[in-house]
């Protein structure tokens, strides 16, 4: 599986390199906000003609302020309901291939985020653990409601 | 089996128009109480393309049922069986069957067991209604005489012509193929078959004698091929083409009265004999396995030699080489003719009126390229024209053109406001007109685009005979269904919200409206009610009014209606004009019918119909006046694409109100604006109307906006009956924006029916002011 690695919160998460369509550079986007709805859908952007929700990874998973910087980007997801849906990440780190049956299940314990939005992780060497997130999970229509 | 389903799948969009076509001859003869020729033959027509069709995508079931449906329309046809209104009944429900049917076994749930019961059914209907059996091949010893005029075939033949060297060439085209890859099986045999088979009955049906007569025994032959009985090889298969050949000569001849009676016998004698012989030589029982297919002459029964390799030069891809009924030299010279135009145009008119007094036997080879150029063009104008000038597009990618489309709209205002920004000096009028010329360039487009969704209302208007029919049987009332504007054209996006609406409209005014014959004598109106739907198109709208004739809506017991459920107050109805009366009906809970029939008055479906019209963005008003009727008008923009909108501040965010909805706005003084309510709920009063007020930034739950009404903006809604006044700080311009949807990528928003794409490339929030309406109440 190729996975496209990003920083969010000071961790390294990655999401399989398929499911991108697109990166958008965060300062160069216009996010219409929506009101009373998740306080982590910043809103919707105009996608080649096509509305999108953008959803902010830091918000949905930390109660920290997210801070937007020149890195800030906007990864475009198809998600397996067939939708295009921006997760909003502090920086690209990197791309890397990897093999499938070196994943690890997450722990019950010990992570931020919720274990049934994570495919699994990987141990990149001795100090390093990289968590795969379950994308289409996470932006399952259902679960931004 | 994915091909095959797909094959289905077409061959189901067709049956769909042609039940739509069948039906429409039906009501019509029920109608004028009267199943004419003309009519009988078209229906026939279209049973028999559903029998054939079905036949070869493999819905056998449905091609059985059909085949003896036919077979009594045939009786029809032949005038065996005089029509009769019992019979259109009859055939009506068959229809009706017909649908069902190929719905089950399209979806594979029909079982054996069932279509038993079903044709049984049918059968006894069938024999109560001529007394007769089934019997087939009638052609067998008539005598060689034409059952219709000349100028009968010659009008048929214009018609049909070119579908009749279709088949022809289908025919062809198939003995060709396997020629060259000599790959003779069961599938092969069975699409020949029914080729040939349909050929022949075309052809019989279009006039034609001789010619079918011809086929018979090539057709027996192919028959007994396909049940497994006689071994198909290359001998069969040269055979059939030079059959082929002589048939084409036969129908020439016979198209040009033309035909030597005895030198006919001779053919058709040699063509049994050599159809016989052929038969029994490979019988399958008779053969071992190993028989050598090339073992015996074939010149002995093939006179044309073997001519497996001259067949090349009538393959399909060589448009220019003669395939169609005459195959002579002189004809090519007349090739440049086909660089004109196709379709009916072009239709040589003299020739035709030449052709019903040829110069008879004398001069046949002067005759001959003449029909030539009769045909020929005739055969572009019927089939491969309406194939070649029309395809079958998928909605998605007209709608990802409409997005392209957007986007350069949006690219170029980005372009005209960069030349705002440019400083005086460099700003050239030469840039800014060929901006303008890009600008309408770019509008013509969109208009282009968008009227690739448009199709006629003639669609709409397609199931409703039937509807108001049943209804009408079912009331024991008598009605007649008129409709004007069915080119004026409508968004296909909104066809399907559309139906639904105006059902429930003609059911109100078939159930309420019109009165019963007895009722109508009594009134000295016609026993026949008119129930008219027009559709017109103006200033961008699309006008639809459903009138009747009938005793109109009772005001004052609706009005009663609406007091005793509550829908309004005493002190509300007196203020009440009789439009806004009327309008009642469309309130959820209300039915004026003294009793519930199975029709209408539960009382459900009016409010349904203001929703469904809103929800296209539409609006609906009624006329109606005592024992003159009632006219239900719908005002529906031209297209969901794109809407009228006004463009409303409220803190720092720009949100978008459909124009539609809006009856007036206001900047309100204290004085008209009342507390009810423990919960301090706000309402306005004007005019003597009460009219609850919505904040939008409460609802919205948006920050730094206006916070006293009477320094922002009421606007006042109107939805069904019920006004409301929703608060915002301000309001803008109005402006036509591309309608998106929000599901598509994401779902429902509270308050947000869809979004739009403004002219910065940024995403303007479009507002449900129904949905606002209804979750405001709460």
């Amino acid at each position: 599986m190729e996975l496209m690695i990003f920083n969010f919160l000071g961790g390294n998460y990655a999401i399989n390199l398929q499911k991108i369509k697109a990166i958008l550079v965060y300062s160069q986007v216009h996010i219409t906000p929506i009101h009373d709805e998740q306080p982590w859908i910043s809103g919707l952007i105009n996608l080649r003609g096509e509305v999108a929700p953008v959803v902010d990874l830091r918000v949905r998973f930390s109660d920290e302020q997210p801070e937007f910087g020149t890195d800030t980007v906007i990864i475009i997801v198809k998600t397996s309901e067939d939708k295009l849906i921006g997760i909003t990440v502090d920086k690209i780190e990197s791309i890397k291939e990897i093999d499938d049956t070196q994943l690890s299940p997450a722990p019950e314990l010990g992570v931020s985020i919720d274990p049934k939005y994570i495919i699994g992780l990987f141990k990149i060497d001795e100090n390093e653990l990289l968590t795969i997130l379950d994308i289409d999970k996470i932006l399952e229509i259902k679960e931004l409601k | 089996m994915d091909d095959m389903q797909e094959i289905q799948e077409f061959f189901i969009e067709e049956a769909t128009e042609l039940f739509e076509n069948s039906r429409n001859i039906l009501l019509k003869a029920e109608q004028e109480e009267q199943l004419e020729a003309d009519d009988i033959d078209a229906l026939f027509r279209d049973i028999h393309t559903l029998k054939g069709g079905s036949g070869s995508v493999e819905l056998n079931k449905f091609a059985s049922y059909v085949h003896h449906l036919e077979d009594f329309i045939d009786k029809l046809r032949k005038k065996t069986v005089e029509p009769n209104m019992k019979i259109v009944d009859f055939l009506i429900g068959e229809i009706d069957i017909l649908e069902d049917m190929l719905e089950e076994e399209s979806s594979k749930t029909l079982d054996d067991e069932q279509l038993k019961q079903q044709t049984q059914t049918m059968l006894e209907k069938i024999s109560h209604l001529d007394g007769s059996v089934v019997d087939d091949e009638v052609l067998e010893d008539e005598p060689l005489q034409q059952e219709m005029s000349k100028t009968e075939i010659q009008s048929n033949l214009e018609k049909y012509s070119g579908e009749l060297i279709d088949m022809y060439d289908a025919v062809m085209d198939s003995l060709n193929s396997v020629a060259q890859s000599q790959d003779f099986d069961l599938v092969f045999v069975n699409r020949l078959f029914r080729h040939l088979h349909t050929l022949k009955g075309s052809s019989s049906f279009m006039g034609f004698v001789a010619l079918p007569k011809y086929l018979h025994d090539v057709e027996a032959l192919l028959d007994e091929a396909r049940n497994g009985h006689v071994e198909y090889n290359a001998e069969i298969n040269t055979m059939l083409m030079d059959t082929m050949r002589t048939a084409q000569e036969i129908a020439d001849d016979e198209f040009n009265d033309n035909l030597d009676e005895d030198e006919f016998k001779e053919k058709v004698k040699e063509i049994e004999n050599i159809v016989q012989e052929l038969s029994h030589r490979y019988r399958i029982e008779d053969k071992p396995e190993g028989f050598v297919v090339f073992e015996e002459n074939p010149q002995e029964v093939c006179n044309g030699g073997f001519v497996l390799f001259d067949d090349e030069e009538v393959k399909k891809d060589e448009p220019s080489e003669p395939q169609g009924f005459v195959l002579f030299d002189e004809v090519q010279e007349e090739k440049p003719k086909k660089e004109e135009p196709s379709g009916f145009v072009l239709f040589d008119e003299e020739v035709v009126k030449d052709e019903p007094t040829p110069p008879a036997p004398s001069a046949p080879a002067v005759s001959k390229p003449e029909i030539k150029k009769v045909k020929k063009p005739n055969k572009k104008s019927i089939k491969k024209s309406a194939a070649s000038n029309s395809i079958r597009v998928g909605l998605d990618k007209i709608d990802f053109l409409m997005n392209r489309v957007g986007d350069l709209v949006i690219t170029k205002s980005m372009l005209y406001k960069f030349l705002e920004d440019l400083s005086v000096k460099i700003k050239d009028p030469a840039i800014v007109d060929r901006l303008d010329r890009l600008d309408r360039e770019i509008r013509e487009l969109q208009e282009a685009v968008m009227s690739v969704r448009m199709i006629p209302m003639e669609s709409v208007y397609a199931k409703l005979p039937k509807t108001i029919r049943d209804l009408s049987k079912k009331l024991n009332k008598k009605v007649n269904f008129v409709h004007t504007g069915d080119s004026v054209e409508i968004d296909k996006m909104m066809v399907e919200g559309l139906t639904d609406p105006l059902v429930h409209i003609i059911r109100n005014s078939l159930d309420h409206g019109i009165e019963t014959p007895q009722q109508r004598l009594e009134k000295s109106k016609d026993e026949t009610g008119i129930l008219t739907i027009s559709a017109t198109q103006e200033s961008g709208h699309i006008i639809i009014s459903i009138k009747d004739d009938g005793a109109g809506i009772n005001l004052d017991k609706v009005v009663q209606k609406a007091l005793d459920s509550g829908v309004i107050t005493q002190k509300e109805s007196e203020l009440m004009s009789d439009e806004d009366k009327a309008m009642l009906i469309f309130s959820a809970g209300l039915s004026t019918a003294d009793k519930v029939s199975d029709v209408s008055g539960r009382g459900v479906g009016m409010d349904v119909v203001m929703n469904n019209i809103n929800s296209l963005g539409g609006s609906i008003s009624i006329k109606t006046q005592k024992n003159k009727g009632s006219e239900f008008i719908i005002l529906l923009p031209l297209t969901l694409a794109i809407l009228d909108g006004l463009n409303v501040i409220i803190g720092k965010e720009k949100l978008i109100m459909p124009l539609n909805m809006i009856v007036e706005s206001l900047q309100p003084t204290t004085d008209m604006i009342k507390k009810v309510g423990d919960k301090q709920k706000e309402i306005l009063m004007l005019r003597n109307e009460f009219i609850p007020i919505i904040r939008l930034h409460e609802f919205f739950n948006i920050k730094n906006s206006t916070q006293n009404v009477t320094q922002g903006m009421l606007i006042v809604t109107k939805v069904a009956n019920n006004k409301t006044a929703l608060f915002v700080d301000d309001f803008l311009n109005q402006e036509q924006i591309v309608v998106k949807s929000l599901e598509k990528n994401f779902k429902k928003i509270k308050g947000i029916g869809a979004a739009t794409i403004r002219g910065d490339g940024s995403i303007g929030l479009i507002l449900d002011v129904m949905n606002i309406i209804e979750e405001g109440k709460e």
